[in-house]
């Protein structure tokens, strides 16, 4: 299970222009490195426009974009904290937009086999302790061990 | 018996997060799990569920397709904002 959250996959302080520009960076660094397929990013732009993942939680905004299993290999989860907001569209309300300044971008193979584990990383959002420690978290390895202790990994 | 259905666009992550929470809330408040069903699904699997569930949480949002049943919004139970009073309308839907 250790390998759904890897360290090398967490971003502090990333700069991208737009939502398209950061999942190129995430997803094509995941597509580059073999753990998606090459149709992981363009899957995600098109799942994102069509299912938006802005989420409004108490303390911070955040998105978590995902695609289906058929364009992963491994099951992945990377995180970024943005150095500039992204716009977002928010999850269930297509119309409004979020300035998102935390993304979960979640690559999952078979979810069922991780049900418990994505359950406590969404569980997070609701969680105004954890958002605070999320908020609070400047480097990558912060970040990491807030999730990997929230989520009981 | 009522059954309820939470979609979303992949029918997995979000969905049945926003399934256990809802079934959680649900008991708190004082309904017995043999009262209810619920079940997570894809978005496009609705159309057959459409006939059999009582109550529609949605996960999609505005713009997607509509259906002949009693819907509520799920992401106040994925962020935690607005969950207790969305949890009162289901309530009031689920005890008719």
């Amino acid at each position: 299970m250790e390998t759904l959250l890897r360290k090398d996959y967490i971003y502090d302080h990333l700069r991208a222009k737009s939502r398209d520009m950061l999942f190129e960076i995430m997803g094509g660094r995941l597509e580059k490195e073999g753990i998606t397929k090459n149709s992981y990013v363009a899957a995600l732009k098109e799942r994102e426009e069509k299912y938006p993942t802005g989420l409004h939680t108490d303390g911070l905004l955040i998105a978590m974009p995902h695609t289906d299993s058929a364009h992963v290999n491994e099951a992945c989860i990377s995180i970024a904290r943005l150095e500039n907001p992204i716009p977002f569209h928010e999850m269930g309300n297509k119309k409004n937009t979020l300035d998102v300044e935390m993304v979960f971008m979640l690559a999952l193979k078979d979810p069922e086999a991780h049900l418990k584990i994505l359950q406590k990383i969404i569980g997070m959002f609701s969680d105004r302790e954890v958002l605070k420690k999320l908020r609070e978290a400047e480097t990558a390895e912060k970040i990491y061990q807030v999730v990997y202790e929230a989520a009981d990994l | 018996m009522k059954t309820i259905v939470v979609a979303c666009g992949g029918g997995v992550a979000t969905s049945q997060t926003c399934a256990v929470k809802l079934a959680d809330l649900l008991e708190k408040n004082g309904i017995s799990p043999s009262e209810f069903r619920i079940e997570a699904i894809n978005i496009n699997s609705m159309p057959q569920y459409e006939k059999v569930a009582d109550i529609y949480v949605s996960i999609c949002g505005e713009g997607e397709k509509e259906f002949d049943l009693p819907t509520f919004n799920g992401v106040p139970f994925i962020t935690g904002m607005g969950a207790e009073e969305e949890l009162q309308k289901i309530l009031e839907e689920f005890r008719k």
